[in-house]
């Protein structure tokens, strides 16, 4: 039955095989003559009406003859296949003539211009719909009757087939890119109309009416669903451009951020829901679901930029504000993290970043992420990297001891923050001790499923202790503290320690008073000094056999087993000095009977001012730079052998010396004969000096250099062990010595601390290390 | 070129200057630091030498002599406890 019919075949007369095909079966002979009647005038009538159907230009109403023909098909049965035939008339009708009449032959010249792609979208559908109108027109005259159930379907049928023509043409590439443009502008004007609210009204009147009309074809047509997919499209490409351009790193934008989001809001359900709405059918959830899905790009932003927010911060507040309210689903939590420690890995947490920057960044991170969600898992998942980098930093003990004593060093960086943190934070910390196991706190809700299986609420916001959680035990940083403050206080000239005493006190609140109890002594040894020193110049005091000081001498006398060892490798004063000091010893001795003094000569600080023929300079030197710029008095040169014996001295340390004095013009070294240095008594032009460093050297033993002299009252376990074992590797000597070591002595040193004491040890060529094995050097 | 000297800031420490060994006999904590009931060295926690030479943190001594078991005998020589007089 599904023969094609064509007219090209009607018109040669082959129809009556095709017209009697059914009828095949009643091949009686009876019937044939009748047949052949009724098939003549069934040719005829058939003819009669195709011919009407064809499309053509002009339509006409059918006259009268062709309704009886008509009548006439009905009663044969003809009808559904008059149908058939006339559906591919259309088609070749439509592919014909029809699909190049859409076809616009300047596409490229009209896509540069919004106007004529608006005009070419209504032109292509009006001439859909015009063939549609064409096509229907005889469909709606044959196939009329409602009742009858043949002529529902035919007209279904031929609605089908004629939107799938349309279909086709539609899905044509250049109507979709004429489309797409169409819709991206006028939701681009949306977008831009916020911006001039009152000029913009009759425009976009205009442009709604203009949309209403494409609607009406669009209706008409019947192709909603496709328009509604070009529309979806446009849609899920543009919000993400239009967020990304107007809400990146809205920090930086001068405008005021605050109603954010109220902004968007208003954008989506005012001028682009009423533009799409204008095109498309609408329902109560179109705004909802494309607020959903503009707040879906904000996060995306937010996610990206997360990195640059936290660096910003506070200024980036207000993209916190946003990423707060849309950060909602468990995926973008995990995004976030995902990218946030990325861009950690590749922006932070390498060798070139220093470490104070590195802390800082880490307290904005605590406090950006504490704001984007207070409980604060979020930020236990971000920290964990950081501070597992951070505790690998040799450095960062000191860097935040510093910080937090408000010491200025040029090699860790200003974090002075954290000292104005402590003296704020220890006022409030102990009443805020909150306690996980608080049973009766009716407002309890359980962590967030996201929550690392080790997630503890820790302190809020309170950056110096999770700082200090950075370790397992604070007793780094009290080592620290112990060295920091005694550089700071053996700095002091005149025994002023009021800051160091306020910050002992906020310290004292973190760590504990007995811990920092050698800093209390330490404190009180200066105050104490401060006393004696007094005393011991006071003129009404000297004793009989007893010298009274110089003015210029003071000192400070402490009690050596409370300070950090020190560094004191002796040195020989100027004659005036020592003989001073040891007129102080006496007096000291006088004053506090049974106890005397030993100098640490190299330990202090003096004020000298040099008299050159041509200027006169002041400084503040450490003591063996007065002594070696004293002895010049004598003599304008000496060679650094000299300098070494009368200084008694070591080379670098006198090299060091010198160094200092060369770079502040007083000494220069002779062109003629190296390793002698020449005093310039009138200022020289010189050229381009270089130098060692001229870094200010502690004068105690840093923690590292203690933990080292401490570990060596285990050398001789290791000796043995080495005796009986040629060689070993690290982790098994690290592994003997917990277990050979006794209880009394302990042994509690980790394998990094181990590892740096053997190094020490190769240094001084007692071990060997070979192929990562260690073993005693023969 | 003359060179002034100011102000020098020199840097001592104290040492108990007669005393033999470095630790106090009883708590065996060094001279120069405390006895254990001690906070601050120095003039808070002061030693004391008898008689036979020996030198105790004063405090430790002293709570030494009031036990009964002392009967007032230095505890390293157990020689009678007194103080030196120089």
């Amino acid at each position: 039955m599904s023969r094609p019919v064509n007219p090209w075949l009607a018109s040669k007369g082959l129809l009556y095989d095709i017209v009697f095909q059914s009828a095949d079966r009643q091949s009686d002979a009876q019937l044939l003559q009748h047949h052949e009647d009724s098939a003549r005038i069934a040719t005829a009538d058939w003819q009669l009406v195709t011919a009407w159907m064809m499309p053509q230009t002009m339509l006409h109403s059918p006259g009268s003859t062709v309704m009886e023909a008509t009548v006439r098909l009905r009663q044969r049965n003809l009808m559904d296949r008059l149908l058939n035939w006339y559906i591919d008339a259309v088609r070749s009708h439509f592919a014909l003539h029809g699909l190049p009449a859409i076809k616009n032959p300047n596409i490229p010249g009209i896509l540069s211009d919004l106007d004529s792609v608006g005009n070419g979208v209504k032109r292509v559908l009006a001439t859909l719909c015009d063939a549609s109108r064409h096509y229907m027109f005889p469909i709606s005259f044959l196939y009329i009757d409602n009742t009858n159930k043949v002529d529902r379907l035919a007209r279904t049928r031929f609605r089908h087939s004629l939107n799938a023509m349309i279909d086709i043409a539609l899905s044509d590439h250049e109507f979709q890119l004429m489309a797409h443009m169409l819709v991206e502008h006028h939701l681009a004007s949306c977008g831009k109309q916020d911006d001039n609210e009152m000029v913009d009204d009759q425009g976009e009147a205009q442009r709604l009416a203009f949309l209403a009309e494409i609607r009406e074809q669009i209706d008409m047509l019947e192709v909603q669903d496709r328009m509604e997919r070009i529309v979806a499209e446009v849609y899920h490409k543009f919000m993400p451009r239009y967020i990304s351009q107007k809400y990146v790193r809205i920090w930086e934008q001068e405008r005021s951020v605050e109603p954010l989001m109220v902004e968007l809001k208003n954008l989506i359900y005012g001028p682009i829901s009423r533009c799409i709405s204008a095109l498309i059918r609408r329902d109560e959830f179109l705004e909802a679901r494309l607020y959903e899905l503009a707040t879906e790009c904000l996060v995306k932003l937010g996610i990206e930029e997360m990195f640059d927010i936290v660096i910003y911060f506070p200024d980036s507040m207000p993209a916190l504000g946003y990423l707060r309210t849309c950060l909602k689903t468990q995926e973008h939590r995990a995004q976030l993290v995902t990218a946030f420690q990325n861009a950690c890995q590749a922006r932070l947490l390498h060798c070139g970043a220093n470490t104070s920057d590195i802390i800082s960044f880490y307290m904005s991170t605590i406090r950006a992420f504490k704001l984007l969600e207070p409980r604060g898992v979020l930020l236990d998942k971000v920290s964990r990297s950081i501070r597992r980098y951070l505790r690998d930093r040799e450095d960062t003990v000191k860097c935040i001891v510093n910080g937090m004593l408000d010491v200025e060093d040029p090699n860790t960086g200003d974090l002075s923050e954290l000292s104005k943190e402590l003296a704020s934070a220890s006022s409030t910390q102990n009443v805020s001790s909150a306690d996980d196991n608080d049973y009766s706190d009716m407002n309890w809700v359980p962590d967030p499923v996201d929550a690392a299986p080790d997630f503890r609420n820790k302190r809020s916001s309170d950056f110096i202790g999770s700082l200090l959680s950075l370790y397992d035990n604070k007793e780094v940083f009290v080592k620290e503290i112990v060295v920091v403050l005694a550089n700071r206080l053996l700095d002091l000239s005149n025994y002023e320690i009021e800051r160091e005493m306020m910050h002992l006190e906020l310290l004292k609140v973190l760590f504990g008073e007995a811990d920092l109890h050698n800093c209390d002594v330490m404190v009180k040894d200066i105050l104490e000094s401060k006393r004696v020193d007094a005393n011991i110049h006071d003129p009404t005091t000297v004793a009989s056999g007893t010298y009274p000081v110089a003015d210029v001498v003071h000192a400070s006398m402490l009690s050596r087993l409370f300070w950090p060892a020190f560094r004191d490798d002796g040195l020989v004063l100027p004659p005036f000095i020592e003989e001073q000091l040891n007129r102080y010893s006496a007096k000291f001795s006088i004053l506090k009977s049974a106890r005397k003094l030993m100098w640490l000569k190299r330990l202090g600080s003096v004020d000298v001012t040099l008299e050159l023929e041509d200027r006169t300079l002041d400084f503040t030197v450490s003591p063996d730079r007065a002594s070696l710029i004293y002895l010049f008095q004598e003599r304008p040169t000496y060679t650094i052998d000299e300098l070494k014996a009368r200084l008694s001295m070591d080379e670098t340390a006198t090299r060091r010396a010198v160094g200092f004095w060369i770079k502040n013009d007083v000494l220069k070294e002779d062109e003629t004969c190296s390793d002698r240095y020449i005093l310039l008594e009138r200022a020289e032009e010189t050229k381009k000096k270089v130098l060692l460093d001229d870094a200010a050297e502690s004068s105690v033993q840093t923690a590292e250099e203690k933990a080292t002299e401490e570990m060596r009252i285990y050398w001789s376990y290791i000796n043995g062990m080495l005796t009986n074992i040629p060689a070993l590797p690290i982790d098994r000597i690290q592994s003997f010595l917990k277990m050979l070591i006794p209880k009394e002595v302990g042994y509690s040193r980790n394998l990094d601390e181990l590892r740096d004491f053997l190094t020490v040890m190769v240094a001084e060529e007692k071990l060997e290390y070979v192929s990562g094995n260690y073993r005693l050097k023969k | 070129m003359k060179v002034t000297i100011n102000r020098w800031n020199a840097v001592s420490t104290w040492h108990w200057d007669h005393a033999q060994e470095e630790l106090c006999g009883i708590c065996r904590v060094a001279f120069e630091g405390t006895c254990p009931t001690c906070k601050y060295p120095g003039d808070d926690c002061p030693l004391i030498i008898g008689e036979c030479k020996h030198a105790f943190h004063m405090h430790c001594l002293l709570k030494w002599l009031t036990t009964e078991s002392s009967k007032g005998l230095c505890p390293m020589c157990r020689r009678k406890f007194k103080t030196a007089t120089d």
